[in-house]
């Protein structure tokens, strides 16, 4: 199984395959890779129809541009660098189509931002938190109240397991400027969560 | 150490990136300070719930529409497998026929429709009524409304105009955000097209103009030389929008300019008096891959310039004499601007 960090060796047979034209290759990446676009996208959009109409486009770009893959990172990689780019873009549109989201949480772990609100006044007592202790949903929730500049290195790194030099090259950032702001993310993470953790 | 100090470093010290002389002071800070202490714990709860996030899995109907959207692009109309595409041979080979076939398709449909015309004597075809006088329009046989709107531009034209004005910019990344995964070439994108509506003047004009004709004018002639390529803009109520419009023109653009270059180029089309006349998306309905714009014949120059200020017009695109009438009036020049991403 491919790594992200890794060879990528079986993927790699499959992009020969594609290349050479062998009938049901494409249909192999995409199933190989599929569920983890596709949880890629659905936890930065958190909307299945844009996940779905996002995953699809990450393909779609990736059949065009399959030929003029190198190889010089995994296609996992490759393929996650298209969603992510596609998903900001994505929630730019939104924030500039209406501001109904409202402005995100500052990361900066300064504690001045906004405290993560859950959905509910019954889901916010300290009891039923206590009772519902189910981090994924909660996490979820939080993720969506980050900046999504820093989601998406959140998600690639403590959910993908990238490794920071990864990020820095896919951002064209200093690996410095990476770790300090997936720190901050986290960081604003944790308080939003802290009734929960 | 300082409070701040530890909490800033916690990621660090997490990850065993610190020096050991520096972990030893992390780790005897954090043995004394609870609030310190309290904050690693619960950071170190956060990176594993993030760790341990459920799996998710891409619905059934997300292989079917990949495959279906392979096959839209290929031109294939049932979706069967997406085996090996061509994305660079056959393709790059279809879509230089596609053009020739066009104007191919289209000569035939002037001459079927010339030839129509000219049988027309032979068919009782009620008259039409008289044009009102000093006017000098001709009520086109067989065209019960002569109004000047291009087709399918009915009342929901307004609509569909502010629905466009709505579609929000592509915004180009941030500093920071991953780099954009390459484009592919606009000429494999022909996509959705979109018609903007004109300005009333516009419209009128082009209907007087195209009513004085005899026959009706040639849909795309394409007079190619190495340096420009020229089309005349085809009459568009009476051709199939995938055609080309105008003088085609591509655009070089960096992939971090590209979310906003169509909006741009509108934009720059519209200050020079102007108007936008299509939007062409890739399949996907998110990248601008063209757009069709007319002017006055006179902001011609000013239009390349600005597209100079956009992108960059590779030379060999230039057109080489830009006094050539392509516009459907005299006087008008209509241009489509495909925008590629080098």
């Amino acid at each position: 199984m491919e790594t992200p960090a890794g060879s990528g060796r079986p993927v790699d047979l499959l992009v020969e395959a594609f290349r050479q034209g062998r009938p049901g290759a494409f249909d192999a990446i995409v199933r190989a890779h599929q569920d983890r676009v596709y949880a890629f996208c659905a936890r930065m959009l958190s909307d299945r129809e844009e996940a779905l109409d996002m995953s699809q486009d990450v393909f779609l770009s990736a059949w065009r541009n399959l030929a003029a893959f190198r190889g010089e990172s995994a296609l996992s990689t490759w393929l996650l660098r298209i969603a992510a780019n596609r998903c900001l873009n994505r929630i730019r549109q939104r924030k500039s189509a209406a501001s109904r989201e409202g402005p995100w949480p500052d990361a900066n772990g300064d504690g001045d931002g906004p405290e993560f609100q859950p959905a509910s006044p019954e889901g916010s007592r300290p009891d039923r938190v206590a009772e519902n202790r189910e981090m994924g949903a909660i996490l979820s929730g939080a993720l969506e109240r980050i900046d999504p500049d820093s989601r998406w290195l959140v998600l690639l790194s403590d959910v993908e397991g990238f490794s920071y030099e990864e990020l820095a090259e896919m951002a064209e950032v200093p690996v410095g400027t990476v770790k300090s702001r997936l720190h901050r993310a986290r960081m604003a993470l944790r308080r939003m969560l802290a009734p929960a953790v | 150490m300082e409070c701040r100090d530890a909490l800033e470093r916690l990621s660090d010290y997490q990850n065993g990136a610190m020096d050991s002389a520096a972990a030893g002071a992390m780790g005897a800070h954090l043995r004394e300070c609870a609030g310190c202490a309290e904050a690693a714990r619960s950071l170190a709860a956060v990176r594993e719930g993030l760790r341990r996030l459920p799996p998710v899995a891409a619905p059934p109907e997300l292989m079917a529409r990949v495959r279906e959207a392979v096959a839209r692009e290929e031109g294939a109309s049932p979706p069967v497998s997406t085996g090996a595409a061509p994305p660079t041979g056959a393709r790059s080979l279809l879509s230089r026929l596609r053009i020739p076939l066009e104007a191919a398709a289209a000569v035939l449909l002037v001459a079927s429709i010339w030839w129509y015309q000219k049988g027309a004597p032979t068919v009782s075809v009620p008259q039409s009524p008289p044009a009102p006088a000093g006017t000098g329009v001709h009520t086109p046989r067989a065209a019960p409304d002569s109004s000047p709107r291009l087709p399918g531009k009915t009342a929901t034209t307004p609509e569909r105009e502010s629905r466009l004005a709505r579609k929000p910019a592509e915004t180009p990344p941030a500093a920071g955000a991953p780099k954009p995964d390459a484009a592919p070439p606009a000429s494999a994108t022909a996509g959705k097209a979109e018609v903007a509506s004109l300005p009333a003047g516009a419209l009128e004009q082009k209907a007087r103009d195209r009513s004085t004709a005899e026959l009706p004018a040639a849909p795309a002639v394409r007079a190619s030389s190495e340096a420009t390529r020229i089309l005349a803009a085809p009459p568009p109520s009476r051709l199939p929008g995938t055609l080309p419009y105008g003088r085609e023109v591509v655009l070089d653009v960096t992939p971090e300019a590209r979310g906003g270059a169509g909006d741009r180029i509108a934009a720059a089309a519209r200050r020079l008096g102007g108007s936008l006349e299509r939007v062409e998306r890739d399949p996907s309905g998110v990248d601008v891959v063209a757009v069709s714009v007319l002017l006055p014949e006179p902001a011609a120059p000013s239009f390349l310039s600005e597209l100079d200020r956009i992108g960059k017009v590779p030379p060999e695109e230039k057109p080489a004499n830009i006094d050539v009438p392509a516009g459907p009036t005299r006087g008008t020049v209509a241009y489509t601007v495909r925008i590629r991403v080098r």
